[in-house]
């Protein structure tokens, strides 16, 4: 998500206002279903996850609208 | 290890790439009781010198996983100074999590209320991830409280809810 355009350019805008994470959290947690939603049932999205949080941005908002909308996860 | 690098792993820089679902358990179980001592020590006084705004949370819920009785001082005028619902909640349950102060589940729900604000634009994500912390207590009269959001109409909402409670 950081490296899509639009990840790049929300990192831009946190950047350019001095963002905290505990308020830029929220909006990647936006942009991320805004991506989500966006991928077509049935397509396969690669995931890469490093002992992430159970509150991560991917199992909070991607991995349940993903699911809802029969993508296929492949996990790296 | 020196104290500082560790530090720097401990809390990576607060942007998407470091912190997207960044965890430091791994790492803090891992370190002798001499360096939690001085992590412990570095950690507060990071908080002391910041303005309320820039509060790292980070650091707040790495101090409660150290159960730092040091820290919560700091911790409580972090609290008192907050103005972000979002993280008076999280400062409450990390406090919770060191001293088991029954005021914080109240002052921890108070900010969910305030939190469940359809005017505000990013409220569904705020309270999924309210639910993570707020499952911490693990009291009754607070679970019951998430399972109050499990039929919610945002599919979000209902999914954290039910998933936090691990229902799903």
């Amino acid at each position: 998500m950081g490296n899509t355009r639009a990840g790049e350019n929300l990192q831009n805008l946190i950047d350019s206002r001095n963002i905290p994470w505990s308020e830029a959290e929220p909006m990647w947690d936006r942009l991320s279903t805004v991506w989500a939603k966006g991928v077509p049932s049935g397509s396969s999205v690669p995931v890469y996850l490093n002992n992430p949080r159970a509150d991560a941005v991917f199992f909070r908002t991607e991995l349940p609208i993903l699911q809802l909308n029969r993508v296929n996860l492949i996990y790296k | 290890m020196n104290i500082e690098k560790l530090i720097i792993e401990i809390i990576p820089p607060s942007d998407y790439q470091h912190r997207n679902g960044f965890n430091n358990i791994h790492i803090i179980d891992n370190l002798t009781d001499k360096e939690k001592k001085q992590v412990i020590g570095l950690l507060i006084e990071k908080l002391l010198y910041k303005k309320n705004e820039e509060i790292d949370i980070l650091i707040v819920e790495t101090l409660a996983y150290l159960k730092s009785k040091e820290s919560l001082p700091v911790l409580k005028n972090l609290l008192e100074n907050c103005s972000n619902e979002l993280d008076k909640l999280k400062i409450a349950t990390s406090i919770f999590e060191i001293n088991h102060d029954n005021d914080m589940v109240d002052m921890a729900i108070t900010s969910l209320k305030k939190i469940d604000d359809k005017n505000d634009s990013y409220y569904v994500h705020k309270l999924t991830s309210s639910f993570y912390y707020l499952i911490k207590f693990n009291k009754p009269e607070v679970n019951r409280i998430i399972h109050e959001y499990i039929n919610h109409k945002e599919y979000l909402v209902s999914y954290n809810a039910k998933r936090a409670l691990g229902i799903l």
